[in-house]
């Protein structure tokens, strides 16, 4: 209470003037603080800048010292791109392959022996095969075909069956290897 | 007489100048120096960061690059690259499958009655008709597919020719359709700043398995039996 009662001898302007150039003295100095804050900033990035580009020169000079080194193993360099280009398509082949070989095999011997076998057509792809027998009684012939129903085959179906003049008996059938 | 304080004109001046032109002076100066100084100074900052950062990336992959390159033993390349070859030829390999076949018919006492040639998207299509009995049909056949250049049987036709009962004399001719493979060359072998293609497991896997196929040169075949160069030529000029 006492210390507003103190009696104010200056004008009301002049009081105001000096609180306008208080407030910006303080806006003046925050200026000149953050001019300088952005001018060591800008000094700094710049800085940062010229750092990288050297390093960038460095990292160049670095390039172009391998670039140098790998030329000079352009031919080992070929024939490793040739060997892996070659081995990948081998390796392809050599895992696609199917033996069709053992499907000939199988067809060859799983049937009674005593049959004659007149053609077999085998492709790789695919599970059928096509197989002619010619047997000289019904008995034989019958022994083919229960051959054909059980492991390692299934019968598919039967394409022809004939008997000739002389009594022998000719088959032909499609099975498909289990 | 109230008595009036006045100020100068150089009072009001400075005054003035403190209060309204300094700081607008001042803010002037922090403009500047953001946008003309700050800002370009950044953007060439991040700009030579991304470029060094590339450049770096670069370097990891080349260093790598000749270190691989440098570790590589020429001999044990050259070797490997020639099985892979015989393996895989880069071009049609019709010579060495006329030897090949030529010396596995020979070896399995297999006659050969006829051969085909065929253009194909993969490789070399080979149509052989051969005769004999079965177990060295069978040999033939496994020994064919454990040739170089690799090959594949694609289609089996059997038919029997004798009316023996013994199935080990029983005589068949038999229609092979064969395929050989070839792979040209390629025409770039990658950037200089590309990787280097690694041998996968499955390529070392082969390079085992290869190493156990025979291979059949003109050298080594001798006298051909069989004769289909000049058709095969017509295929596959040289």
């Amino acid at each position: 209470m006492a210390i507003k009662n103190i009696i104010n001898l200056l004008p009301e302007s002049a009081v105001e003037g000096s609180r306008r150039l208080a407030i910006f003295k303080t806006l003046q100095a925050v200026l000149i603080a953050v001019a300088l804050v952005s001018l060591v900033l800008t000094i700094g990035i710049w800085a940062l800048s010229l750092v990288t580009g050297r390093e960038i020169a460095a990292a160049n000079l670095l390039s172009s010292d391998f670039e140098n080194q790998i030329a000079a193993y352009s031919k080992k360099e070929q024939q490793f791109y040739l060997l892996t280009h070659q081995l990948d398509k081998a390796g392809e082949l050599l895992n696609s392959r199917i033996q069709i070989e053992k499907k000939l095999n199988t067809a060859m011997t799983a049937f009674p022996s005593d049959a004659t076998l007149l053609s077999a057509q085998i492709d790789a792809e695919g599970k059928n095969i096509a197989v002619k027998f010619s047997a000289d009684n019904f008995e034989k012939m019958v022994k083919i075909i229960s051959a054909a129903k059980t492991k390692p085959f299934s019968l598919v179906k039967v394409n022809d069956f004939a008997r000739d003049a002389t009594g022998k008996y000719s088959i032909d059938l499609t099975v498909e290897l289990l | 007489m109230t008595q009036k304080f006045t100020h100068s004109s150089g009072y009001h001046e400075s005054a003035k100048f403190q209060t309204i032109y300094l700081p607008a002076l001042i803010g002037a100066m922090v403009f500047l120096v953001i946008f003309a100084g700050f800002i370009p100074g950044f953007n060439s900052w991040r700009e030579n960061s991304m470029i060094l950062k590339q450049r770096q990336e670069i370097n990891s992959i080349l260093s790598a690059k000749v270190s691989m390159l440098g570790s590589l033993d020429s001999t044990e390349l050259q070797s490997k690259l020639d099985l892979a070859v015989k393996a895989i030829p880069i071009k049609s390999p019709y010579r060495q499958t006329l030897a090949a076949m030529s010396v596995l018919a020979d070896r399995n006492k297999i006659s050969v009655e006829d051969l085909e040639f065929n253009k194909q998207a993969v490789g070399l299509g080979i149509k052989i008709s051969v005769a004999g009995i079965y177990p060295d049909i069978y040999s033939f056949l496994q020994a064919i597919e454990n040739t170089l250049p690799l090959a594949s049987v694609d289609a089996i036709s059997l038919n029997s020719r004798s009316d023996a009962s013994d199935f080990a004399e029983k005589t068949y001719s038999a229609a092979l359709n064969l395929s050989f493979y070839f792979l040209p060359s390629p025409k770039t072998f990658g950037k200089l700043t590309e990787k280097l293609p690694s041998i996968s497991a499955v390529g070392e896997k082969s390079l085992r398995e290869l190493q156990g196929f025979e291979f059949f040169d003109l050298k080594s075949a001798g006298a051909l039996t069989l004769d289909g160069s000049n058709r095969a030529l017509k295929l596959f000029p040289d």
